[in-house]
């Protein structure tokens, strides 16, 4: 698609605002901060799977240059974390996984922390492990938590519409699998940080990577018991995040623990290994599909019911199911759809947030079961699809308001660029895979809102006054964009304050690729609203009516005039203020989508207020004695609304894409009662430069009503159809289905000869 | 409490051995860069001291001498992959070096290094091994020159004792109309440790007069395979034997299970890539 | 209890500059540069050699300074990436293309990303695409799927032969 001209600035190619620090050293991550006479903290975790444990610190606390050595018992008025709040930062008496914390130490240099974390003294009494699901279920499997007898999370999701099972009965083709997804880790780059001070008893400050500022502080607040009002959260450059710092974690409850304890800062990194072993995950699960479809390819039921290994306590991604909802009820029409998803206790690792919250999982299991139903059905996967398609103007069974819908031209631009219908090769598949994702912000708190300050000062500089949050994604660059087009004022006069709830408006987080969508749209009303303040001052200084004032390319100038005769931003601004009782070009615009909560009895609510569509497709080659799959072209459709960054939204579909890449086909954290066996980054296989393939990127511009320029949130799509269509393509090849991710050599081996 | 590792940086060989021996062969060699640091952060290794070779230059360089190239042992793997005398010689020596980790491991890692510490997929032992190679030693009970294949004893462990210094690789000259090949079984294109790795060195064009095949990583140490040089040598080069050198191969291997690969899907991956590595010789391949 | 090595002292030139120190010999290059230099452009990923984001130039050998002992670059030349732009800010070709292409996301691997880059187009100042994916082989970035750092790459490349050809 061609550049838009109808804008000066959206749409075309521009540089990260913030790119030039970080290309030179400047930028200043967690790890690089420096503040005077900080401590090093340090947290000693769990050697057991599931135990009773003692304690003893006594050796520790001796060692010269230790500060602070805390356990549960330091501070037993302190409240647990979690989505269920089942997650104490320090336990007490009992693990139950190797990440759980026990005990931490402050001290005046990370080797005399070692020292000191090496010298508690730590009896453990073994229990019995949990660390499968099906043996979490049964009857007397050994229980985990007191609140959870059952070893099953109390809340349920639970979503029907129609008469499914009915509908599967009678269907002329109907297929059931059950897929499983694996434990796969962020990897952010840069590895967990926190720092944290205290001015007196109930004043913090935290130096934090979160995701979430504005509710850390709630949390905080909530677990440390201290007025939430006296806690100020300061982000640094963050080195990644994907939804990792999307929860308040006990690492960062522990070091706000140490530095009120020494009376000094204190800071805690993770390494590469503790960053694998004590970071959150995406949710592994268990998910088994049914559909079911006419003899003409109409869908008419589908089935889905997930068990998640929940891990030993709650985070985000016990709550996953509620956007693998959006998929299961919506993706095609189907009119009678059930879902069911139980979250289980073991002493596994924990999931968190990661990149598309559970829809990477469902989309993976509903796209390769609709595969092997089009394969049952002997009607072409694209055809099948066809005859099924979202379209604008339809309220989905989850009551979703389709507003605008590109998933067919998403899916006919995918096909012809992939050239579906070449004849393959021996060993070659094709195969693709669509999607459906929030695109226009997601209600999942009651506010779904951001609020953004921006004033213009005498010298024309824009100052874009933010709670929203950088972490590579690119928004900081969207915001100033928005801002260029609409005050016509150059980039580089544009800066952007954030990362501090000081200062910083409330802002739910950067989530559910919300923030260019619900920020971007703050910060074009506030922008507009400063738009007519100028435009009013301007006129007044023309001396003519503001409704005769054009204003093009930063220039104010009377209609009929030209703009060599105009006033230019600052002029108009000096004019406003440089003088008695003067004002500041300045608004606030806080921006909350019309989008609804959803009814967590019946998970129906337009969630969103739009939808995000896109279609992914690959061709593959596989080597048939090694089991080798080689993805030899890869194609992502998106409908994106509106380009805002042509540049930035290219970056987040290759990067979400090479995710995808190897979620599919080799990412893996490979568990063995409990332990994880490949904490580094040798063992556990991120895709590196030279296992990208060619990749073309399409997007589809709907024109979203809501969004910004009518753009739509595209942060998480780039990797929601990825493993699915990869599927597809090895199935192609092959002629045999692999259900378990990843698709390693070995499992394409195994089917080759299952097929033989 | 404080423990200190003692460090040394000596300029000659004789004065690394002295330092060696004075530890008691509790002393770790350091030679090009080294993930012990992280380890000794740690706490997981603690040893009594450290025995940089660095500045011992007669551990440097690649040389020809009759008909022999030796090898120092300090020499780095980019050092290997740009050697005009190794791409003159043996060719597959540079190739293989290329496919080792990183261009910034390659600028510091070690041929000695990589050998010495003798994990089981080391890159460099099988194409060595297949062309007979020979390692010196320096130290108690004396200086001596063993072959590569007498050298391994078991992962990360060899015939060397604390008190050993590997000095330099010994590699007899190709007679003309040998071809030696090395190829690797990985999930990634880099950065990866091979699942399987196959060298094999063939002499004889239609009818194979020498043959050898070297495994790695699928036995506690690289490892020869006589029983497929066996059925090669003295036969025509045709498919139907270089087939049976990869079931030899196959049933000679003692894979293990790990996150890495199955030890029946190496197994299996053994047999492929030989008869493939095999195959590529008979077909003209030359590194 | 951890062990620390005996201490040293070590003079090492830093972009231009000698910074004197006794250091512990188990003490890591990253460290020197991060700790003693207090240059904080040197990010580390995983302390073990797999990532790449460490990388700097030592006597002009791009390496992983976690896995190389601050002891040995003793009387030697490290750069960082403080190091390689020129007076008054500008920026080596190499950043000003990873700036321009879109190359940086989170920036964490950036600094190493931009040392290997411009240590692997001082061996091959004409590289195919599908070389600049080698050249960068060691170093891991979770943001971009790499594509326009390759295109960076072969812009600073293409950028950087213009001006040598103009020159003479």
């Amino acid at each position: 698609m061609t550049e838009n001209n109808e804008y000066n600035v959206i749409g075309k190619r521009v540089p990260k605002v913030d790119a030039r620090e970080k290309a030179t050293g400047a930028a200043i991550f967690g790890h690089d901060l420096r503040l005077p006479g900080m401590l090093e903290g340090k947290i000693l975790r769990s050697k057991r799977a599931h135990a009773n444990f003692t304690i003893d610190i006594s050796k520790a606390e001796k060692i010269p240059g230790v500060v602070a050595v805390i356990t549960a018992e330091t501070y037993p008025h302190v409240k647990n974390l979690g989505f269920l709040q089942d997650n104490p930062a320090l336990k007490k008496g009992k693990v139950c996984s190797y990440r759980d914390e026990i005990a931490a130490v402050a001290a005046v240099n990370p080797e005399t922390a070692e020292d000191a974390i090496n010298a508690i003294e730590v009896e453990y009494e073994d229990l019995p492990n949990v660390c499968d699901i099906e043996f979490a279920c049964m009857e007397n499997a050994p229980v985990l938590h007191e609140h959870a007898p059952d070893n099953i999370l109390k809340h349920r999701y639970d979503f029907v519409h129609g008469d499914p099972e009915k509908a599967l009965e009678e269907a002329d083709f109907k297929v059931t699998s059950t897929y499983r997804l694996q434990y796969v880790a962020h990897c952010c780059m840069e590895p967990c940080f926190a720092a944290a001070q205290w001015d007196g008893p109930d004043r913090l400050t935290v130096y934090s990577t979160t995701q979430i500022p504005h509710l850390m502080q709630r949390d905080l607040g909530r677990v440390l018991g201290i007025p939430a009002a006296h806690i100020r959260i300061k982000q640094m450059v963050i080195g990644g995040a994907f939804g990792s710092k999307l929860d308040t974690y006990p690492y960062e409850i522990i070091t706000c623990l140490l530095a009120k304890k020494t009376g000094r800062p204190v800071r805690i990194a993770f390494d590469r290994e503790e960053e694998f072993i004590a970071s959150v995950t995406r949710q592994p699960a268990v998910i088994t599909v049914s559909h079911g479809c006419t003899k003409d390819g109409k869908l008419t039921a589908r089935i889905f019911d997930a068990v998640l290994d929940n891990g030993s306590n709650s985070s985000w991604g016990a709550t996953t199911p509620h956007i693998m909802a959006n998929p299961v009820s919506s993706l095609y029409k189907v009119e009678n759809v059930r879902m069911k998803a139980k979250m289980v206790y073991t002493n596994n690792a924990y999931a968190g947030a990661f990149r598309g919250y559970g829809n990477p999982q469902a989309t993976f299991a509903i796209e390769s079961n609709l595969d092997e139903l089009a394969k049952v059905a002997g009607i072409d996967p694209l055809e099948l699809r066809r005859r099924n398609f979202n379209e604008p103007g339809e309220t989905t069974p989850q009551d979703l308001k389709i507003t605008t819908c590109g998933m067919k031209e998403c899916t006919e631009a995918a096909v012809e660029a992939i050239d579906y219908d070449k004849p393959l090769e021996e060993w070659e598949g094709v195969g693709f895979a669509n999607m459906i994702h929030v695109g226009g912000g997601a209600r999942i708190y009651l506010s779904d809102g951001s609020g953004v300050t921006v004033k213009v000062d005498d010298f024309g500089r824009v100052v874009i006054i933010t709670g929203a949050t950088e972490i590579g994604q690119g928004t900081d660059t969207a915001m100033a964009m928005i801002a260029s087009e609409e005050l016509g004022v150059p980039l580089e006069n544009i800066s952007i304050l954030n990362s501090d709830t000081d200062y910083g408006m409330w802002d739910a987080g950067v989530h559910a690729s919300r923030t260019t969508f619900i920020v971007g749209n703050a910060t074009l009303r506030a922008c507009r609203m400063v738009k007519e303040q100028l435009i009013e001052a301007a006129a007044k200084k023309m001396k003519i009516e503001p409704g005769k004032v054009v204003f093009e390319k930063g220039v104010f100038y009377p209609e009929g005039g030209s703009p060599e005769d105009g006033m230019k931003v600052d002029k108009v601004a000096r004019s406003m203020h440089f003088r008695r009782q003067g004002k500041h070009p300045m608004a606030t615009y806080y921006y909350d989508p019309p989008n609804e909560l959803q009814d967590m009895k019946t998970l129906k609510g337009n969630v969103s207020s739009t939808y995000a569509y896109g279609t992914h497709a690959c061709r593959v080659k596989v080597d048939p004695e090694t089991g080798k799959v080689k993805i030899l072209k890869f194609v992502a459709a998106h409908d994106v609304g509106k380009v805002i960054n042509r540049q930035g939204i290219e970056g987040q579909l290759h990067g979400g894409i090479a995710q995808g890449i190897g979620y599919a086909l080799m990412e893996d954290m490979v568990f063995e009662d409990g332990k994880l066996l490949n904490p580094n980054l040798l063992d556990y296989k991120l895709v590196m430069a030279r296992d990208m393939p060619p990749m073309e990127l399409i997007f589809i511009e709907t024109d979203d009503p809501e969004g910004p320029y009518g753009a739509k949130g595209i942060g998480e799509a780039g990797l929601i159809p990825t493993a699915a269509a990869i599927a597809n393509a090895v199935e192609s090849a092959i002629g045999a289905r692999i259900r378990d991710l990843p698709i390693t050599p070995e499992k394409v081996l195994a089917a080759i000869r299952g097929v033989k | 409490m404080e423990t200190t590792i003692a460090y040394m940086k000596p300029k000659t060989v004789k004065e690394a051995l002295k330092f060696l021996q004075k530890h008691g062969g509790n002393a770790k060699i350091i030679a090009g860069g080294t993930d012990l640091l992280n380890q000794i952060k740690k706490g997981a290794k603690t040893p009594a001291a450290l025995v940089n070779l660095k500045d011992v230059e007669e551990l440097r360089g690649i040389a020809v001498t009759g008909k022999t190239v030796t090898i120092g042992a300090l020499t780095t793997l980019f050092e290997i992959q740009n050697s005009e005398i190794l791409a003159e010689h043996f060719p597959v020596l540079p190739y293989t070096a290329s496919l080792m980790a990183s261009p910034q491991v390659r600028n510091v890692a070690t041929v000695g290094g990589n050998l010495a510490n003798a994990a089981p997929s080391a890159d460099m032992a099988p194409p060595l091994l297949v062309l007979a190679a020979k390692v010196e030693i320096h130290g108690p009970p004396k200086k001596r020159l063993i072959p590569l294949a007498d050298f391994f004893t078991g992962p990360g462990e060899t015939v060397m004792t604390g008190e050993n210094i590997l000095t330099r690789i010994k590699i007899p000259l190709m007679p003309k109309g040998a071809r030696c090949i090395y190829r690797v079984h990985t999930l990634r294109e880099a950065m990866d440790i091979s699942m399987v790795s196959v060298a094999a060195y063939i002499k004889g064009r239609r009818k194979v007069g020498k043959a050898r095949v070297a495994l790695g990583a699928v036995a506690p140490v690289p490892m020869l395979v006589p029983e497929a040089a066996e059925v090669l040598e003295g036969q025509p080069f045709i498919p139907e034997r270089i087939i049976a050198a990869g079931v030899e191969a196959r049933e000679a291997c003692k894979p293990i299970d790990d996150v890495r690969a199955s030890a029946n899907y190496r197994r299996h991956i053994v047999e492929i890539l030989t008869r493939r590595t095999l195959q590529e010789i008979a077909d003209g391949a030359t590194s | 209890m951890t062990a620390k090595g005996e201490m040293i002292s070590i003079t090492v030139t830093i972009n231009g500059l000698p910074y004197t120190a006794a250091v512990s010999a188990t003490m890591n290059l990253t460290d020197f540069i991060r700790e003693v230099a207090n240059l904080t452009g040197t990010n580390v990923g995983c302390g073990e050699g797999e990532c790449g984001a460490c990388t700097v130039f030592l006597d002009g050998s791009s390496v992983n300074s976690c896995i190389v002992l601050a002891v040995d670059a003793d009387g030697k030349e490290v750069t960082t990436i403080e190091g390689i732009g020129g007076p008054n800010g500008d920026l080596h070709p190499v950043q000003q293309a990873f700036i321009d292409c879109g190359a940086i996301q989170c920036g964490f691997c950036t600094p190493g990303m931009i040392m290997q880059a411009i240590w692997f187009l001082k061996q091959n100042p004409d590289p195919t695409p599908e070389e600049v994916r080698a050249g960068l082989e060691g170093n891991l970035c979770r943001c971009t799927g790499y594509e326009k750092i390759v295109d960076a790459v072969l812009t600073a490349a293409q950028q950087m032969n213009a001006v040598e050809t103009s020159v003479r």
